[in-house]
């Protein structure tokens, strides 16, 4: 088993373990580069874990005037589901709330060319209550729903796809102003990878946890208590942590593609070690949670023990 | 691929030229195009009597002259391009179904005549009655609009660039940016149709009609410069 240092950093010989997604991407659109933010903020907001949200979801890029369906400034979102039924019911629902509702904000297809489609602006339509109208443009149908401000623009579905959620990788630090300082760094540069969201505030995790619970049994998930630094030592925990760890961050990335999510844990570690940072580990639940693992090791090239 | 009519002499009558539509065109060679006849009538004369027909088996299709006593272009199409390259005659697009006529020139009355799909679009000015009884879809007519525009329009859109007189019976809704034409213009962009930046960048005034109809058709004039 070789040793993988990045930066002088130890990487652990271990891999992130992530599970199998349905998602889509939304392109929103809106009046000024705040606005779009603004309907791409709320319709990405409480949306950090399926276990409580239904949804993971992020924006993935702010979009120039150039690079969207109507030539306004917009942001690309990307939203995660457990499944694509579970998707189907969340999209609209959130694109009525967050998207419909705000000002100026339209709402567009930023997968055009999957076939599984999502249902958006013909389940939206309703609101119009009858005095709503659709055109088609380059084969693509788009509702005009009567809102007070002038017309909602809502493209009729979205496609999905499958996807990953829970790349993730942990940053093992000898503080707590070090754990967040490169989580910080790591999630600056993971957001510039095309085709992932980093779901949790600010991208970054402070209670990762474990699958079920030991004592509570309606529990699906509970503290990771391996990596949590005031628990060494107590009773019933086997920690995970080596000598001068006092604080660990997470950070967690879906993405529509596994060479995306690679892309963004390869350069997330490298940016996350800084000084301070005792090791970089990987989130794993032995493989009881899902199929897609991501060997850290073999993200740099090394051959995974 | 594409086919390319150019007129080698406009007829000396208007003549019904409904056959001119590009999804017609799909499965014929040139051969088959040229012996097609202009209209419903089997005696009217053949494409090719008039034209010089270049290439086949494509509904990207282009047709150059003058098209003034050519009726009916494009009537009844499903789908497919029609690039009228000219001024053209009455009836453009009538009972369209699907696809785009792009029109380098103007168009005589009632284009677009009950339409129900598809789009139209005239960089010069459009007869009397464009878009009458409109079932839905979108004629943009860049230049000025004969008399009764909208006549009888149950739902569809009607975009003026130009002058217009209105019936009385559509009413006037709001002034404001419809959201939809953005991705309209920019799709006749890339089809080398242009619609300026007076209108791409203005708003539009909303009129309602026509409600001696169905009331559910619009017709959104560009505000004057």
């Amino acid at each position: 088993m070789g040793e993988l240092r990045v930066r002088g950093v130890k990487v652990r010989d271990t891999f992130a373990e992530a599970f199998g997604m349905r998602a889509t991407r939304l392109l929103i659109t809106a009046a000024s580069p705040r606005w779009a933010r603004i309907a791409g903020e709320c319709l990405t907001g409480f949306a950090t874990s399926v276990i409580g949200c239904k949804v993971e979801a992020g924006i993935e890029a702010d979009l120039p005037q150039d690079a969207t369906p109507d030539g306004r400034p917009g942001v690309s979102a990307l939203l995660f589901a457990f499944d694509a039924e579970e998707l189907k019911k969340r999209v609209p629902e959130r694109v009525g709330q967050a998207v419909l509702t705000c000002a100026t904000a339209a709402c567009f297809d930023g997968l055009p060319g999957a076939a599984e489609r999502v249902r958006v602006g013909s389940v939206l339509r309703h609101f119009g209550d009858r005095h709503q109208a659709s055109k088609i443009v380059d084969g693509r149908r788009y509702w005009r729903i009567p809102v007070m401000e002038g017309e909602f623009l809502c493209e009729e579905s979205v496609g999905s796809q499958k996807a990953i959620g829970g790349g993730n990788f942990l940053i093992l630090a000898s503080s707590a102003e070090a754990a967040l300082a490169a989580a910080e760094s790591a999630v600056a540069v993971m957001r510039r990878v095309p085709g992932v969201v980093l779901p949790f505030p600010g991208g970054v995790v402070r209670s990762g946890s474990k699958v079920g619970a030991r004592h509570y049994k309606k529990m699906i998930a509970s503290t990771n208590d391996a990596y949590c630094p005031s628990l060494r030592g107590r009773f019933g925990v086997t920690t995970e942590l080596p000598e001068g760890v006092n604080s660990v961050l997470e950070i967690v990335v879906n993405g529509l593609e596994r060479e995306a999510i690679e892309a963004a844990l390869r350069s997330g570690i490298e940016a996350a070690c800084l000084s301070g940072v005792v090791e970089i580990s990987g989130g794993n639940y032995g493989g009881k949670l899902g199929k897609h693992l991501f060997p850290l090791h073999a993200l740099f090239g090394a051959a995974p023990a | 691929m594409s086919v390319r009519l150019t007129l080698r002499r406009a007829p000396a009558a208007p003549t019904d030229a409904a056959s001119i539509r590009p999804d017609a065109f799909l499965e014929l060679d040139e051969v088959a195009i040229a012996g097609l006849p202009m209209g419903p009538d089997p005696e009217s004369p053949r494409i090719g009597d008039l034209f010089d027909v270049l290439g086949g088996r494509s509904d990207d299709v282009r047709v150059n002259g003058d098209l003034t006593r050519l009726r009916g272009l494009g009537a009844d199409m499903t789908g497919g391009t029609l690039r009228l390259e000219g001024d053209a005659a009455d009836g453009v697009g009538a009972g369209m179904r699907g696809g785009l006529i792009l029109v380098h020139g103007s168009v005589g009355d009632e284009a677009g005549a009950r339409m129900r799909r598809g789009s139209i679009a005239v960089t010069g000015r459009a007869g009397q009655r464009a878009g009458l009884q409109m079932i839905a879809g979108t004629l943009l007519v860049l230049g000025d609009l004969g008399r009764a525009p909208g006549f009888g329009l149950k739902r569809g859109t009607l975009v003026a660039g130009g002058s217009l007189e209105l019936l009385p019976t559509f009413r006037l809704a709001c002034t404001y940016r419809p959201g939809i034409l953005p991705l309209l213009f920019r799709s006749l962009r890339r089809h080398g149709f242009e619609a300026g930046s007076r209108l791409e960048g203005g708003a539009f005034r909303r009129w309602i009609g026509d409600c001696a109809d169905l009331g559910r058709g619009e017709i959104l004039h560009g505000a004057p410069p």
